[in-house]
């Protein structure tokens, strides 16, 4: 029924020609962002309104008009500019972005709004930086046997079992250059939640959507580990013009970071990669829950500089990927390739890059994987790591176990089985000969 | 029409809705009810109850309407209710009223929505040869500003009726509408 209401409803918009209206901009401000603050007005369910049509989750024009009269008149009483609004009904709040002028203090600011009884909560807007370290040297060498996933993760051979088709990866990054070659068709749905900071496509969000799915068997670049998957492109971080010495110089603030996650979680995306951290933040995290609790699959990038390795990698729910082994005491975070990566560059080109970044799409890939063979396959249970929960990911026995011991056999590159393959194929009775790796059964 | 409504933030909501027709009638709809997400990521569970009332210009003495207790599912882009009426326009029967509206928003400000509503009188007479049952249907675009909207809808009901001489009573209606939310 929901797909002949939909078919319905998307029909008369193509007879009105809707799709050929101007999209109203989805950016906004994001300059100056030290002093906004995100004001949280609750936003109610939906519910029975006598003569009025049905809104859907972002509620009627009526209860948007009420709450920004509420927002228009917190405004006024504490002495700050209403910037910006946005409904998200997902953790049902709307979220008022407000300017404090300069010279006051935003913190202040948060904590007497916060004391207002029409106010759910507010906060600061933090800023976040994707992990990814300066490209190594200049090699470019297109070379699907140069990705280290070709190797450690034996993906021509996980290929055969899944490539991820049809599911849909939301990558909250910095602007995806669609028109690279090994990305091209690859993107299904682009949004832009920055302002500020041009339209042009950038490196990090380019080459973290060429480590997820890059287009194979075309004869160029690289391939991605889930190169059927559906990419949704959602632009919430901005490439800066001079690049600081260490990090990558992609930084991405909380707001827009909330506005992608929303709209990731009411698309329905069912994995969704942050390679990025920072501090905690109360509302992410309440979108981050929703996520989890519709069934996402959320991959972060583990920064070991950071407390408890960053936000939102220290997220409850979230899987949390490093690039290196961060230490003994850092328990639940998973190893995944991120060093000398070769993946797509925006202009045609790719370049190698390093950091835990590209270990997080890397394992955003193998979910994509794991889902088109098992849904239920969501969380960091259904890794396989070199330690219980955590260490290096073994991405063979992880789809093995996933797709069960009757569809494949698993074994290290030499022909000798894994602990875990080692179960799986007396199972499935036994490997068959001369082929390592992941392979189909093909009875 | 003039609308007010209230939210509070514990899930209660109550409102009233007012339609005038110019040289035809005057109605007006209360409502209250209660509403509450059942999980995080599920429908919520709407509850409530609705008094409407039709006064005629040309006989304004006499009104009708009816009564309703309603319970309905709403979720992200799918609602439904069902909606029980003791004594629906004083048929002198019961009828049960359920419908199913969805919206999806293809663009920030943009809404499409549609709308399918199917009444049935539980017991009381029926004419030979009519159908008790009747339908209603409705879809339309909604384009949202700062503080108003303005939208399109082709609405219908059924069955077609036809007067005695035989005359269809064509029952299809496009609909300009403009609100503003103050």
């Amino acid at each position: 029924m929901t797909g002949l209401c939909r078919s319905l409803i998307l029909g008369l918009a193509l007879w009105l020609g809707a799709a050929a209206c101007a999209v109203a901009s989805e950016a906004a401000p994001s300059a100056d962002t030290g002093q906004q603050i995100m004001v949280l007005l609750r936003l109610p369910s939906e519910h029975f309104r006598a003569g009025s049509s049905y809104s859907g989750a972002y509620g009627d024009g009526l209860g948007h008009s009420g709450r920004l009269r509420i927002a228009a008149s917190l405004a006024q009483a504490h002495g700050l500019t209403l910037v910006d609004d946005w409904p998200m009904p997902v953790v049902g709040v709307e979220c008022f972005v407000m300017r404090a002028p300069a010279g006051r203090s935003p913190a202040e600011e948060i904590a007497s709004l916060a004391r207002d009884r029409r106010v759910e909560s507010a906060e600061a807007i933090n800023i976040y930086q994707a992990r990814s370290a300066p490209a190594a040297a200049t090699h470019n060498d297109p070379l699907f046997r140069a990705q280290p996933a070709a190797q450690a993760w034996r993906l021509a051979d996980l290929h055969q079992v899944a490539t991820g088709r049809n599911v849909r990866v939301a990558v909250i990054d910095s602007a995806i250059d669609t028109a690279q070659p090994d990305l091209a068709g690859q993107v299904f749905v682009t949004r832009n939640f920055v302002s500020g900071h041009g339209e042009a496509p950038e490196q990090h969000g380019t080459g973290v959507a060429g480590v997820i799915a890059a287009v194979a068997d075309n004869r160029q670049g690289i391939v991605g580990v889930a190169p059927r998957a559906r990419l949704m492109g959602l632009r919430a971080c901005w490439q800066l013009p001079t690049p600081p010495d260490a990090g990558s110089g992609t930084l991405c603030d909380s707001l827009s970071l909330a506005k992608a996650l929303e709209f990731a979680i009411a698309n329905d995306a069912q994995v969704i990669n942050l390679s990025l951290s920072g501090p905690p933040d109360p509302l992410l995290g309440r979108l981050l829950d929703a996520a989890v609790a519709r069934g996402a699959t959320i991959v972060s990038a583990f920064d070991a500089t950071l407390p408890g390795g960053g936000f939102p990698a220290s997220h409850a729910g979230v899987v949390a990927v490093a690039d290196e082994q961060p230490g003994s005491n850092a328990g639940g975070v998973y190893v995944a390739p991120g060093r000398n990566v070769p993946t797509t560059q925006t202009g045609g080109r790719w370049y190698l890059v390093n950091g835990s970044s590209y270990a997080a799409a890397h394992v955003s890939g193998l979910f994509a994987l794991l889902r088109e063979r098992s849904p239920t396959a969501r969380g960091a249970a259904a890794l396989v790591g070199a330690r219980p929960a955590g260490g290096a990911i073994d991405a063979c026995a992880t789809l093995l176990r996933a797709v069960g011991p009757r569809d494949c056999a698993c074994a290290h590159p030499a022909g000798a089985p894994t602990a875990l393959a080692n179960v799986a194929l007396s199972r499935a009775g036994g490997p068959g000969p001369g082929l390592p790796g992941l392979r189909a059964n093909r009875r | 029409m003039l609308s007010l409504s209230y939210d509070d933030a514990g899930g209660a909501y109550g409102g009233l809705s007012l339609t005038a027709v110019p040289g035809e009638a005057l109605s007006h709809v209360e409502y209250a009810g209660y509403v509450r997400r059942l999980t995080l990521a599920g429908p919520a569970l709407d509850l409530g109850i609705s008094d409407a009332q039709v006064t005629s210009y040309k006989a304004p003495r006499r009104r009708v309407g009816y009564q309703e207790l309603y319970a309905g599912l709403v979720g992200d882009e799918l609602s439904f209710h069902l909606h029980y009426s003791p004594n629906y326009f004083d048929a002198g029967a019961p009828t049960l009223y359920a419908d199913l509206d969805g919206a999806i928003r293809p663009a920030p400000q943009w809404r499409l929505f549609a709308h399918l509503g199917a009444l049935t009188p539980l017991g009381g007479p029926v004419a030979p040869g009519s159908r008790k049952e009747r339908y209603d249907l409705s879809t339309g675009v909604a384009r949202k500003f700062t503080r108003a909207e303005v939208s399109l809808t082709w609405s219908t009901t059924g069955p077609v009726t036809r007067r005695p001489d035989g005359v269809r009573q064509d029952r299809d209606t496009v609909a300009l509408g403009a609100s503003y939310f103050f």
